[in-house]
């Protein structure tokens, strides 16, 4: 695989292999499976455009064509690996199965190595049954392996009003702890998400299951924090530019429309490089490009071989930078107004931390 | 008469159609009555505006048909909805009538047919369900049938759609809005509004209607009835509304009234109407009218019930009218020295049956009023020429059928002030004025100044000014009026406090000049020619005499006194 | 186009001639079938609205006029006419005169999922015969739409069949009608979806500029100059490209669609940047975006006149870089024209 920012071809990824060892009860980072469970009646679900959504977004020519929708529903299983900056394998479970009650599964297998389980509520339907199923599977999780993160995702709220939506989720909440109380389970490991697919908060969840998967995140965050103190960013992200998702982000509040405007950014670098950077030049024109007046072969004649973009808007010139890490990972960020003249000297500081970044990820990576 | 009635709907293939209409053919032709006449309009020229661009959507919309015959009045609405295909569902009941009528009462009923479907849209998709689902309703095409029968033979409909919603709709007979009543107006009653008021009309209604007998003025019903004066006039505007009572003047004896060209008609008895007003203004027997709400059975214009004269003038003619008062005789402190006060029994005194008045008299009396010569005037011009116009006639009546028959119009009088008007053309406020000219004044505090000129400034927005006592009395609170009064007590306390060390003559005659600025004050805003006597008479509760005495603070030569 | 509108109206083309400098306005029918996608695609392309917001258009009644400036110096005239039956037999018939006279380009919608096709072939053939009678010079472009509701392989297939269908059907009614010219048809497979549009789109457009050689051969000399290896002009609200220029090595990009893309993907971050700041759609969302692509190739796309943008794809190079971005802002001046007519050089 190509890094798909035009950077020249990632050496440090890592092989796409599967990691399915199990790795003792607490999950490395290469053994995370993400499970998802569904609940109900498939036909109304969006579930898999949940969870299609982060991963395909990016290669869609037709942006903005709801062709998640269209897709066929969950029947069986599925288990997706996905090769990223670290390997996850995505659990798909139809709704219709109840896991628990079956005994052809294999309760042990399936989530001994488990690291999170994302739990999707259609928020436009009756959820009661889907409130009551998902708590018997917490409770029986919690038992045996307490340390999987239950991730709620309250979907379909487009369309839904703010007060409404609040409501709901507080509705869940309060039926899903109390019910985990009666059983004594207080401090459980549940988090709630409003999601949608019409706009950036189903990629906003998933960041925030998997930046709970990711050992050391805060060292990740401090650098982020740090080069944005120093370079005066306004925010700065570091991506999963395959599927979006951001991996860890600098302490200030994050808010979607910032996040969103990344996410769009490296979706139009990616969309440029596709066209014009996914072909060879001939030979006889490169030599003539490396031939006078810059006599200089044309790796040389480039300041990075990484990729480095950055825009300017008209309104307050706030400069937008990217920065590719590694194949898989690019790290945006937004700057402060009238930043842009200053560019050479934040390059060389963002330098710095992907330097920094890549030793984070060449230590932390399973040995 | 409807003409037509059509349900249309804009359809996401076909676009613009009519679904409905009655009688069939009367808007399109349809398969089943090609050989029925030819339908009133050509559609395919109006139907842009049946349903028409999106602005002009959940409006009322008249259409003319290019030979001018008919008009289809249209309310094209809009319910945008994502469930529609194309997101939205467009329709239009229209009416199609002849192009020369009324159009008026026919825009409630398209905008009641547009509303009550439109909601029923919104609510279960009545609309857009129509043909699809078989709920026993009727079909609209038949209900369009029932509406357009029911309202041409009955002006009415009740039709029941389904278990919630009934199509109640009434041609209501178009009136103009009623003129403005004023405090100064006459009510006179055209029907006997007593007979037919019942316990369910409104609550204020029913309290004034039995003062409105031809006699009260409009502020008198209010205190009477004892409902405040903007309620009353409301009210009365109400029945004005319904043509069911008319506007006159009060009637004084130093009013004058002047001639109109429907005098001829009088002249030349047509229609026999000098006999109508010798029946209806002789003193022949006695009217024997109960002392209470005697007003409330008056019929025709009428003049049963009470009466009262408010002019200073009438006292000196000593003359009596064959009137009862009502024991509610409303004596007003400031007039109650000047005006007449007769026996509040309802003792009628009434000589031999007189007879009726002559045509060649009542003729005579009615062509003697004249620009400048009051009523009271015109009475003695006959008297003596030897006819006791009071014996056989009642003035009152007189007047009053020379007025609501047209042939006689009252002369209003009116004060205007040079230096005001100068004033008002120069843009500058009356207070500045008055405080230049009043040089005792201009050692006064600034403050007392600036008061001044609030007070002028509250002054013209005040509906009216009167010492509180009297305010009491007549019901009238006013917010308002009660700072000014305060005010008003305030800066004459600053004065007085100012002058102190001056002399108590010059004190004197600074509160002499003190009440002569407020009286200037109280009296300004009559003098610009736009306010007649009566509206002064009603306000201040002043009586003719009085008014001229307060204009002449004003200065000589000042206030001129126009009559028109 | 002012010799087209002088065979309907020789006094309106005496007018334009007398005053060359006004803009000219040119009438742009767009028809079809309702519901085939006619707003949508307008809205898209002229008001920036993505093809998702598309769902919630309502119908259009009658036609809805707009003048969509261009380029400054180029007012289109489009004509949205609502395709529901009652209309199209009232545009034939009643407004006939008033919509067919004058007309520079007809762009005829098909929906690709339409059911009823011989119904749709004999209300395009009674168009297309008003057109003949009243704008016989006007330039007829076939949008077959809806495209992407057809699976990716069969597209190719279905589309030339159904352009054969209308071209048959086209040349039947000429021949009936004993026209001797041949209809000029320009067909299009379109969809919202994609950068199919923008292609259909700009081609229409390319028609309409005045002046398009000279853009062309300056911005022929700029590539040379900084040795660039493709170049776009993009006008700013629609982001259509209007003019191009491709070096002799960049002719071997083997992405043949890439201009509509590039269309397509800075029209939808348009939209991205104007969520983010909270401006109107319409409104200019960007100066400058650049991005070296380490030793692939380099490009930035920057505003460039008043009413363009421009998009140069150069090879890697820090060097070559900054001084193409600092060649491309003295260019401006040259390309001023582009603004105004008044600046326009005579050609």
């Amino acid at each position: 695989m190509t890094s798909r920012l035009g950077g020249r071809d990632a050496h440090l990824g890592r092989d796409d292999e599967q990691s399915g060892q199990a790795g003792g009860s607490a999950p490395t980072p290469a053994q995370i499976n993400l499970t998802r469970l569904f609940e109900q009646d498939q036909r109304k679900q969006q579930k898999n455009a949940a969870a299609k959504a982060p991963e395909n977004a990016p290669d869609g020519t037709a942006k903005g064509k709801p062709r998640l929708l269209l897709m066929e529903s969950t029947a069986r299983i599925q288990k997706d690996s996905l090769p990223s900056f670290m390997d996850f394998q995505v659990w798909d479970f139809p709704g219709q199965i109840d896991i628990f009650e079956n005994p052809t599964f294999d309760i042990d297998a399936m989530f001994g190595e488990i690291g999170a389980l994302i739990w999707v509520i259609d928020a436009q339907d009756d959820y009661m049954e889907a409130v009551a199923r998902l708590n018997v599977t917490i409770l029986n999780l919690q038992r045996s392996y307490p340390f999987i993160k239950i991730e709620v995702f309250i979907h379909k709220v487009d369309g839904l009003s703010d007060d409404y939506k609040l409501d709901i989720q507080r509705d869940i909440t309060i039926r899903i702890q109390d019910e985990l109380s009666d059983h004594g389970f207080e401090n459980a490991p549940v988090t709630f998400h409003l999601t949608s697919i019409y706009n950036h908060s189903i990629f906003e969840a998933f960041s925030k299951v998997i930046q709970k998967l990711i050992p050391r995140l805060g060292i990740l965050e401090a650098m982020l924090t740090n080069l944005c103190r120093t370079c005066r960013f306004e925010k700065a992200y570091l991506f999963d530019v395959t599927s979006k998702i951001y991996i860890a982000t600098d302490s200030s509040p994050a808010d979607m429309t910032s996040y969103e405007i990344c996410s769009d950014y490296i979706d139009v670098i990616i969309d440029v490089t596709e066209v014009y950077g996914s072909w060879s030049r001939s030979d006889k024109y490169r030599e003539g490009l490396e031939g006078p007046p810059w006599s200089q072969r044309l790796e040389d004649q480039a300041a990075s071989n990484w990729a480095e973009s950055s825009m300017v808007l008209s309104n307050e010139d706030r400069p937008i930078i990217l920065r590719e890490v590694d194949k898989y990972l690019a790290l945006v960020a937004i700057m402060k107004e009238k930043s842009y003249d200053k560019m050479p000297l934040v390059n060389l500081n963002v330098e710095v931390v992907v330097q920094g970044l890549k030793e984070f990820f060449d230590i932390t990576k399973p040995k | 008469m409807i003409q037509g009635i059509f349900y249309a709907r804009f359809l996401p293939q076909e676009g613009t159609k009519v679904v409905a209409q009655s009688p069939p053919g009367c808007i399109v032709a349809t398969e089943f009555t090609p050989h029925l006449k030819p339908p009133l309009v050509d559609f395919d020229i109006v139907q842009e505006y049946i349903i028409p661009r999106k602005a002009f959507f959940n409006r009322f919309v008249t259409v003319n048909s290019p030979d001018g015959k008919h008009s289809i009045l249209g309310f094209p609405v809009s319910i945008p909805h994502e469930r529609y295909h194309r997101n939205e569902f467009i329709f239009n009941f229209g009416l199609v009538i002849e192009s020369d009528v009324d159009h008026t009462p026919y825009e409630r009923l398209v905008r009641r047919l547009a509303i009550t479907f439109a909601e029923m849209e919104r609510q279960n998709g009545y609309l857009s369900s129509e043909g699809q689902v078989d709920d026993g309703r009727r079909p609209i095409g038949s209900l369009l049938e029932i509406v357009k029968e029911d309202l041409n033979n009955y002006g009415e409909c009740m039709i029941p759609i389904d278990e919630a919603n009934t199509i109640n709709m009434k041609l209501f007979p178009y009136h103009a809005p009623p003129p403005a009543v004023h405090g100064w107006h006459v009510p006179v009653p055209k029907t006997k509004l007593a007979e037919i008021v019942d316990s369910t009309w409104d609550l204020t209604l029913q309290r004034i209607i039995p003062h409105v007998d031809g006699v009260n003025d409009v502020r008198r019903i209010a205190w009477l009835a004892d409902v405040s004066l903007p309620l009353t006039q409301c009210a009365l505007q109400h029945l004005l509304y319904y043509d069911t009572i008319l506007l006159l003047d009060m009637f004084f004896f130093g009013s004058c009234y002047a001639l109109r060209p429907g005098i001829h008609d009088f002249v030349s008895n047509r229609s026999n109407i000098v006999d109508e007003c010798a029946a209806y203004v002789g003193i022949s027997p006695p009217i024997i009218i109960s002392g209470g709400g005697g007003g409330g059975s008056s019929s025709g214009g009428g003049g049963g019930g009470a009466d009262t004269m408010m002019t200073d003038s009438t006292a000196s003619l000593n003359m009596s009218i064959h009137r009862t008062f009502s024991s509610t005789q409303f004596l007003d402190p400031t007039i109650d020295a000047t005006s007449i006060s007769r026996p509040t029994t309802s003792s009628t005194i009434s000589a031999a049956p007189y007879p009726r008045v002559s045509h060649y008299q009542l003729i005579k009396l009615m062509t003697t009023f004249c620009v400048g010569r009051s009523v009271m005037e015109w009475v003695r011009l006959h008297q003596e020429a030897g006819f006791e116009v009071l014996r056989h006639v009642d003035v009152r009546r007189l007047v009053q059928f020379g007025v609501v028959k047209g042939l006689l119009y009252r002369v209003h009088k009116y004060a205007v002030s040079k230096s005001y008007l100068s004033l008002l053309a120069t843009g500058r406020r009356a207070g500045g004025v008055e405080s230049g000219e009043n040089g005792k004044k201009v050692h006064n505090n600034h403050k007392g100044k600036e008061k001044t000129k609030e007070k002028n400034l509250e002054d013209d927005g005040l509906e009216m000014k009167i010492s509180r006592k009297r305010m009491s009395r007549l019901r009238i609170q006013d917010a308002d009026d009660n700072e000014e009064e305060e005010a008003e007590e305030d800066g004459a306390d600053g004065n007085s406090d100012n002058d102190e060390d001056q002399n108590g003559e010059e004190q004197e005659e600074e509160e002499k000049k003190e009440d002569e600025a407020k009286t200037r004050r109280k009296m300004q805003r009559y003098v610009n020619g736009q306010h007649a006597f009566d509206q002064i008479i009603t306000e201040q509760n002043l009586t003719d005499t009085e008014i001229l005495k307060k204009l002449k603070c004003f200065g000589a030569g000042d206030v001129a006194i126009l009559y028109r | 186009m002012a010799d087209a509108e002088a065979t309907t109206s020789q006094s309106l083309a005496t007018d334009i001639r007398s005053e060359v400098k006004k803009p000219k306005k040119k009438k742009v029918l767009l028809m079809g079938k309702s519901g085939s996608g006619k707003s949508s695609m307008r809205s898209i392309i002229f008001s920036n609205y993505i093809a998702r917001d598309t769902r919630r258009l309502g119908a259009t009644i009658d036609i809805d006029l707009s003048h969509v400036k261009f380029l400054g110096n180029l007012t289109l005239n489009l004509w949205d006419c609502g395709g529901q039956e009652a209309f199209t037999e009232n545009y034939l018939s009643q407004q006939r005169v008033h919509v067919f006279s004058n007309v520079g380009v007809l762009i005829y919608v098909f929906d690709i999922e339409s059911r009823d096709v011989d119904r749709d072939m004999a209300t395009y053939v009674s168009i297309i015969s008003a057109m003949m009678q009243y704008s016989p010079t006007a330039k007829v472009y076939v949008l077959i739409h809806k495209m992407d509701l057809i699976t990716m392989n069969a597209r190719e297939a279905v589309f030339v069949d159904r352009v054969r269908l209308v071209q048959q059907k086209t040349a039947e009614f000429t021949h009936a009608a004993g026209i001797t010219t041949e209809v000029d048809l320009i067909p299009f497979a379109t969809s919202i979806w994609d950068q199919s549009l923008y292609k259909a789109w700009a081609s229409i457009i390319h028609d309409l500029v005045p002046n398009l050689s000279v853009i062309e051969s300056q911005l022929g000399a700029l590539g040379t100059i900084i040795e660039a290896e493709e170049m776009l002009l993009f006008e700013r609200t629609s982001f259509l490209v209007v003019s191009s220029w491709t070096s002799e090595e960049g002719q071997n990009n083997p992405t043949g669609d890439r201009q509509e893309r590039m269309s397509n993907i800075m029209k939808h971050f348009k939209q991205s940047i104007s969520r983010y700041t909270g401006t109107p759609r319409n409104t200019e969302q960007f100066v400058l975006m650049e991005h070296k692509a380490g030793v692939r190739f380099s490009m930035f796309v920057c505003k460039f006149t008043t009413n363009t943008y421009l998009m140069v794809v150069l090879p890697p190079g820090e060097a070559r870089f900054n001084s193409a971005r600092f060649n491309c802002q003295i260019a401006r001046e040259s390309f001023k024209f582009l603004d105004g007519p008044a600046a326009g050089p005579r050609t």
